[in-house]
Parts: C-alpha cells; sequence; structure tokens
C-alpha cells in the first residue's frame, strides 16, 4: 500500500512529504492489515485476552442478536478486560452489567435464547457457574432434546475454568469433566490465541449451548496468529483436536494451560531421545476420538493430562476410549496425570503440589517408555 | 388468559402445561400421544408430560425443575424487549415456586431493566405434598414483588381472569414487572 503511494507521488511531482501526509490523513489504518502487508514474513502476536476480545466484537458487529451479559462486562470493561470496549462501541442494551445473580441472569439469558437471540453470558469463572449449574444443563442443554428439535438454545457460557494463582479452594476448580458428560452441550477449551479466536466465533455462530473454558493465566499469555486467523470470517470446527507437536514414541494429551505444560516437557523429552506428541484437545465435548486414537495407534503409548480432579474426569474418559478402540496397540498402561484429589490448597506449595507440573509430566511420560524413573520427587 | 393476549405474547409454565398447550393451539392427539411416549405426540415422545411446546404459538413449556420458568420467563421478555417487540411474556408458577430464590434474582433484573414479564402464582395452597402455611411465612405472593407492584386475582372467575391479564399486559408493557396470585 504504501509503495504505490510513493510511486503515485513520484511520477506527478510534487512536495512527497506534503502529499504522503495528506494520503495519510484519508486512508483509515487497519493495524492487522499493514501489519500483514509490511512484515508478510513475522507472524503477528496476539494475546488469549485480545484474541477473545476480537472475536466478541467482529461477532457482534456482524449479528445484531448476539449480546453479551455478565457482572462487569459493561462498564467496569470487564472483569478481565476481556470485553474492554465493547459497551463504547455497542451499548448498554447489547453488553449488560448484571446484579451478582448466576442463576437468575443464566436464566434470563436461556430464556432470551429460546426466542431466538444469542447471548454471551459470562461468569466471573466457572466456580460460579455451580450457582446456575440447573440453568446450563437442564433448561439449555436438555430442551432441544425434549422439545423434539422445536426449542435450539444458541447460547454460549463463557469464563475462566480452573487454577489461577492462589485463589483458593472454591475459585480453583475444573468443570471440564462435569459439563463434558452432559449430552446437548458442546465444550470448548481454547489454548492459543489462535483457538481462543476461533472457537468462540465458532461457539457464538453455533446453534446449540456451548461452555466455553478460558483460562485466566492464559489470559496474558501472547501467540503468533496468523493472517488468515485474524479475518473476521475465521472459524475453528467444533469436535477436532490438533496436534501441537508430532512425535513418534508416546501421545500426550491435554487442553487449556495445560497443553503449554505439555509442550514444555516434550522439549525436555527430546533432549532425552523421546519423541513425544502432544494433542491440544481443543474440544471436550465433543471429544476427537478419532484423532487421540490415530496417535496412540503410532506411537503406543499415553500420557492423559488434565489440572482438575482426577476421579471421573477428562483423562478417564479418554482412557475409556482408547481400550475401547485400541487395546491392542497399547504397550504401556496408559498414565493418567491430574490435579491431586484435595481441594485447592493455598499456600504456593502447596498449590505448585496439586497441580501437574512440567516434571510430573516428564516422569510420566518416561515411565509410559519403560524408563527408570526417580521415586516422585519433592516440591 | 387466552381471550385477553395474542399469540405474539409468550407464555412459559412448569409442569402442569397440558391446558395451556392446548389453549395455545395444540391438539388432543398430540397431547395424548405424548403421554403415551408416541411419535406422534408434540414432542415426538421424547419429552413426557413435563414438556409440551408451541414455539410457533409462543408457547415455550412444559419445564420440570420447580421455579426455573420464572427467570426463563424473564428472559423472553428481555428478548420481546430487545426486539422492540409490543409483546409481552407469562411467567406462571405455583405456591410452592414462589419460595424460589431464582425467582427474586429474575425479577430483580426485570425491575432493573423495565422487562415486559408478568408472573402469575398459582396459588393451590399446596407445595408439592407440603401444606401453604408450613412452606410460606407470607402467603401473599403478590405482595412479594416488594418494589413490583401485585395484583391478587380470583382465578376461579373467568372473567376476573382476563380483566386482569389485560391489565396486567398494559401494565407491562407501560411500567415493566407485575406479579400477580390467582387464588
Amino acid at each position: 500500500m504504501w509503495g504505490i503511494i510513493r510511486q503515485r507521488i513520484v511520477s506527478r511531482g510534487g512536495n512527497p512529504a506534503a502529499i504522503l501526509n495528506r494520503s495519510l490523513e484519508r486512508i483509515p489504518v487497519l493495524p492487522a492489515v499493514y501489519a500483514s502487508r509490511s512484515y508478510s514474513s513475522a507472524a503477528k502476536e496476539m494475546t488469549v485476552r485480545d484474541a477473545l476480545n476480537s472475536a466478541l466484537d467482529e461477532e457482534m458487529s456482524a449479528d445484531p442478536k448476539v449480546f453479551i451479559m455478565g457482572e462487569e462486562v459493561g462498564e467496569y470493561q470487564g472483569a478481565y478486560k476481556i470485553s474492554k470496549g465493547l459497551l463504547d462501541k455497542y451499548g448498554p442494551d447489547r453488553v449488560r452489567d448484571t446484579p451478582i445473580t448466576e442463576a437468575g441472569f443464566a436464566g434470563i439469558g436461556v430464556g432470551a435464547a429460546y426466542y431466538g437471540l444469542k447471548p454471551v453470558v459470562e461468569f466471573m469463572t466457572f466456580n460460579f457457574s455451580m450457582q446456575a449449574i440447573d440453568h446450563i444443563i437442564n433448561s439449555a442443554a436438555k430442551s432441544n432434546y425434549m422439545s423434539a428439535g422445536q426449542i435450539s438454545v444458541p447460547i454460549v457460557f463463557r469464563g475462566p475454568n480452573g487454577a489461577a494463582a492462589g485463589v483458593g479452594a472454591q475459585h480453583s476448580q475444573c468443570y471440564a469433566a462435569w459439563f463434558g458428560s452432559c449430552p446437548g452441550l458442546k465444550v470448548l477449551a481454547p489454548y492459543s490465541s489462535e483457538d481462543a479466536r476461533g472457537l468462540l466465533k465458532a461457539a457464538i455462530r453455533d446453534p446449540d449451548p456451548v461452555v466455553f473454558l478460558e483460562n485466566e493465566l492464559l489470559y496474558g499469555e501472547s501467540f503468533p496468529v496468523s493472517a488468515e486467523a485474524l479475518d473476521s470470517s475465521f472459524c475453528l470446527p467444533i469436535g477436532k483436536a490438533k496436534i501441537e507437536r508430532e512425535g513418534k514414541d508416546v501421545t500426550i494429551t491435554a487442553f487449556s494451560k495445560m497443553v503449554g505444560y505439555a509442550l514444555q516437557a516434550a522439549e525436555i523429552l527430546a533432549k532425552e531421545g523421546l519423541s513425544a506428541e502432544v494433542i491440544n484437545l481443543r474440544s471436550i465435548r465433543p471429544l476427537d476420538r478419532s484423532t487421540i486414537n490415530a496417535s496412540v495407534r503410532k506411537t503406543n503409548r499415553l500420557v492423559t493430562l488434565e489440572e482438575g480432579f482426577p476421579q471421573h474426569g477428562v483423562g478417564a474418559e479418554i482412557c475409556a476410549s482408547i481400550l475401547e478402540e485400541s487395546f491392542e496397540y497399547l504397550d504401556a498402561p496408559v498414565e493418567r496425570i491430574a490435579g491431586a484429589d484435595v481441594p485447592m490448597p493455598y499456600a504456593a506449595n502447596l498449590e505448585r503440589m496439586a497441580v501437574p507440573q512440567v516434571e510430573d509430566i516428564v516422569r510420566a511420560a518416561k515411565r509410559a517408555c519403560h524408563r527408570s524413573v526417580p521415586i516422585a520427587a519433592t516440591a | 388468559m387466552e381471550a385477553a393476549i395474542t399469540r405474539k405474547d409468550n407464555i412459559i409454565t412448569a409442569y402442569r402445561d397440558h391446558c395451556l398447550y392446548l389453549g395455545r393451539g395444540g391438539t388432543l392427539l398430540e397431547t395424548f400421544a405424548e403421554l403415551m411416549g408416541r411419535k406422534d405426540g408434540c414432542s415426538k415422545g421424547k419429552g413426557g408430560s413435563m414438556h409440551f411446546y408451541k414455539k410457533e404459538n409462543g408457547f415455550y413449556g412444559g419445564h420440570g425443575i420447580v421455579g426455573a420458568q420464572v427467570p426463563l420467563g424473564c428472559g423472553l421478555a428481555f428478548a420481546q424487549k430487545y426486539s422492540k417487540e409490543d409483546n409481552v411474556s407469562f411467567a406462571l408458577y405455583g405456591d410452592g415456586a414462589a419460595n424460589q430464590g431464582q425467582l427474586f434474582e429474575a425479577l430483580n433484573m426485570a425491575a432493573l431493566w423495565d422487562l415486559p414479564a408478568i408472573l402469575v402464582c398459582e396459588n393451590n395452597h399446596y407445595g408439592m405434598g407440603t401444606a401453604e402455611w408450613r412452606a410460606a411465612k407470607s402467603p401473599a405472593y403478590y405482595k412479594r414483588g416488594d418494589y413490583v407492584p401485585g395484583l391478587k386475582v380470583d382465578g376461579m372467575d373467568a372473567l376476573a381472569v382476563k380483566q386482569a391479564c389485560k391489565f396486567a399486559k398494559e401494565h407491562a408493557l407501560k411500567n415493566g414487572p407485575i406479579v400477580s396470585t390467582f387464588i
């Protein structure tokens, strides 16, 4: 774009600086386009927070039926600033601050979805979704089936899920397994900014209720995003996992923040001669069983990784799926890494021990590959 | 009630939904087939007695969880106001459900946002098997709205019900939510 302007200035003569300035005033500068034209080889970096904000902005702009509802989403610009700027842009009718009444506003959101609107309901964390869980499950998830298709519920419930840092037992639970077991719901867990953008846009466009599990600690992390991901029609398919790193010795499945830990573990394992394949689940329900099974059939060893409680967790479901479909391909028992079976402690050293760390993943992968490992490490 | 409103107004209720379904244009065949679990039923046999719906005529069910229909009904009213339609939503519940917390959460938001929601308590003086005097400290449910005006109606007088619904609709469109009890 700038090259063309320079050419025009040279051919018509005149003071290049003055003409360039006038041209600049008339041309609206779109940062994303500018970046991708000027630096075509380098990828743009975007935080997960900005990815979510841009996804919400674009979907609200494209469809007037989309509105946001939740605590602090409007005037406070979002409890975690995810909805920053949206109140100014779309007004208080479409960006609704609610009182601290999850059961009430989740129900109102579902009722609005019955009528045909597309609410995006924010829970400040998914721990508070338990106040509203009756509406998520009984009013939203089951309605399409119970009404034989008459009532569809195009609602998205989003918010941070899982452990943050030092927030204690009541603010640290992971709800992926609970929501993942419920027919009628779609459950998504993005990791990178591209995941966040693509999956949130897909969730808002989806005609069924979607539970969108973000992670507070990922909001500030930056990831490279492709030019394709910046396009306003970009969408990721729901129900497809992504192979973040290819490998041949052991498969590690993870979602949300744990994907980052798994990638770090894979680097460490690579130095010891073990090639780990890291699968970013992206979608807890529907679970991409075919990708996971295909990977295990290639590597013959599996480590499942999650932050939540071990009993009845996502890893348990993945183990069952492998046993049902790829039992003969396993060369070792499945290693299941999960958070400790204890309410999240407050003290930082205890909290570190209650959540999987990179060393735990490396040890489990080695166990799955029959390498000798020292007994469980200390903090 | 039907005499005072149109099919563009919405009704939502709990599990005593059979007659409301018929009033909103459902047929007896669909009703009985659904109760028998047959595919000609209004929910193709998949919903059952508590889950009759007729969305095209503004009937949103049919809900098994006591009290859930009240926030849902306020949500329907929210959507009507958002879409700038001049219609109201009736959320019916029993005296047992009148004690549910989510009802007050929804009523607070309906009053804050001036939603065209009409909450109707069908008071038969029993909640499940428990008599009203053992369940509710204040059985004057139409007064429970506190900052929201309330209307007490003789539910056994059809013409009184019609007038009350007409009045409630006009009130809700102009001033926001109203609570009423049909005794």
